[in-house]
């Protein structure tokens, strides 16, 4: 196979859900010369993008958007001595967390593995972040976006709090803040003063590469 | 107690049971650990819920995690609300919990103060509980990757909650609600593989009838739930009432949908409306019972889930057989 054809391969088997097949055809690709950037970009943003149109149009549910993206991270896993130190160019930068009192990280982990893989740089802050940890994470990260996740209905509220903390340390205006999770909706999103709502995780990421795009 | 669908199904009103059990911890200054573990306290939080909310079940709380912590994993809690997973087990193992033993004694007393209304239980869905006990990402990286190990990791689970829904009806309950919200993120070939078997594992070794809770965007399962042996299936916002009626043969009781969200933050004239728009269209159909989404948080106003009940009470079904 040609360098192109073993990208291709390895989007397909991302797509297909072919942990193996993935994993060989990284390393076929790398011995035919292909660079990790342009497996980043070629197999691993392409594959997951299709991933997401398939989840968009129920022909795939969100366990597939989970194994999608542990395939995704395995590729990563695998390309990371082949980098020298050189960091890959990412579109943005996030810090991501589940809100204060909510263990759950499905729903975050789930946006975050489809971040990287639209190429934004993602600071994973884990759950049960309290506002404060947002906020230090802002000023010493210095992203484009916070992204905020409740599957709580009682730890919703939360979220409200960090984009007050948010504004208290006067970094509201430096960034974008998108919230989601199962208990999120529109309306509440609104209500609190974030930018944005993400349905579902194949809509936050849009919602994020468009606020990178009109940056 | 007779035929649970039957019963349910006899009503001229719309029966009401919300998944309903926190919201009474502060009012009674009952902690969720003291309640969880003291059958005497957990008794008097479902006594309080059944008189001051007239709803038509008695149930005690729902705590999804009764089941991964006899398995191994850790739990954490908070003053009033669920408890949550702290961590995952590493290997899994099977113990009896003072938990466990705490909420089959609970199910035990409720029986003599139910005052005739059924006495319901919760038990976690094997494949919601095995997320619970090895984390939801490991046991997904299972079903597609290493099938074989997804295989064992639900057989030791469910050999575990088949054996306390067991132990729950020699208590005497009359039902037991199946939470299964985990299920919701699987596809619907993987959860015929993954997830009905155990279910229906559950259900078939019991001898009293089951509701089967499956919140969550699980508009894509309606089908197969039907198909678990379950005698009514609970469902959340994403499906509305009249489509689960319409997909749902007429003897399966259907439990739904009023989002908890909605109701710990509207306005109780807002909730009264929105109650009376969720029933209309189902007025016909004898087979729904009025119910929320998933469980409602602690600190919801009393008052909200007065209106909630009372409205749903209110409201007469119009059967057209």
């Amino acid at each position: 196979m040609s360098k192109d054809e073993l990208l291709n391969a390895i989007r397909d088997s991302i797509v297909n859900l072919d942990f193996d097949k993935s994993k060989e055809y990284t390393l076929k690709a790398l011995e035919a010369g292909a660079t990790p950037q342009e497996i980043i970009l070629k197999s691993i943003a392409e594959g997951m993008e299709i991933v997401g149109k398939k989840f968009e149009a129920s022909e795939y549910f969100l366990s597939e958007l989970i194994v999608a993206g542990e395939i995704g991270k395995e590729i990563t896993k695998i390309l990371e001595p082949y980098l020298k130190g050189g960091e890959i160019k990412k579109i943005g930068k996030v810090v991501i967390g589940t809100v204060r009192g909510d263990l759950h990280d499905i729903g975050k982990n789930i946006v975050a593995m489809m971040l990287e893989a639209a190429e934004f740089k993602v600071i994973d802050l884990g759950a049960d972040v309290p506002p404060e940890k947002f906020v230090e994470a802002v000023k010493q990260e210095k992203p484009d976006i916070v992204g905020m996740s409740a599957l709580l209905t009682v730890t919703m509220v939360e979220m409200k709090n960090v984009i007050e903390a948010l504004k208290e340390a006067g970094l509201r205006e430096k960034v974008k803040v998108i919230i989601g999770g199962a208990a999120v909706t529109e309306d509440y999103a609104k209500s609190i003063g974030a930018d944005g709502y993400g349905a579902n995780a194949v809509e936050g990421v849009r919602i994020c590469k468009q606020w990178m795009a009109e940056k | 107690m007779k035929n649970l669908k039957e019963y349910f199904m006899s009503f001229e009103r719309f029966p009401v049971i919300p998944i309903l059990g926190y919201p009474a911890l502060p009012a009674l200054n009952i902690s969720t650990q003291e309640c969880l573990f003291s059958p005497e306290k957990h008794c008097k939080v479902a006594k309080y819920l059944l008189q001051e909310y007239e709803v038509d079940a008695m149930l005690p709380l729902l705590d999804l995690t009764v089941e991964a912590e006899a398995l191994g994993a850790q739990v954490k809690y908070t003053a009033y609300e669920a408890p949550q997973i702290a961590e995952h087990a590493e290997n899994i193992t099977s113990r009896k919990t003072e938990k466990m033993k705490a909420y089959i004694q609970t199910v035990e007393k409720l029986r003599g103060i139910s005052r005739g209304a059924p006495v319901g239980a919760y038990v976690t869905g094997p494949f919601t509980a095995a997320g619970q006990v090895i984390g939801i990402q490991k046991l997904i990286k299972q079903v597609y990757i290493q099938e074989e190990m997804a295989k064992e990791t639900l057989e030791r689970v469910v050999e575990t909650v088949q054996g306390y829904g067991e132990k729950i009806e020699e208590a005497g309950a009359d039902f037991i609600i199946v939470a299964e919200p985990t299920s919701s993120l699987l596809s619907p070939e993987q959860f015929k593989k993954h997830s009905k078997p155990y279910i229906k594992k559950v259900i078939g070794a019991l001898k009293i009838e089951t509701i089967l809770h499956i919140c969550g965007k699980a508009r894509h399962l309606l089908k197969e739930v039907q198909e678990t042996g379950a005698a009514g299936v609970s469902v959340d916002q994403n499906i509305p009432l009249q489509e689960a009626a319409k997909t749902l043969p007429e003897n399966i009781l259907i439990l739904g949908n009023y989002p908890p969200t909605n109701l710990a933050h509207e306005k109780p004239s807002i909730i009264k409306e929105n109650v009376e728009k969720m029933l209309e269209p189902v007025k016909e159909h004898k087979n729904i019972i009025a119910s929320t989404g998933c469980d409602i948080p602690a600190k919801t106003p009393p008052e909200n889930i007065k209106t909630f009940i009372q409205t749903a009470k209110n409201t007469k079904r119009k059967p057209t057989t």
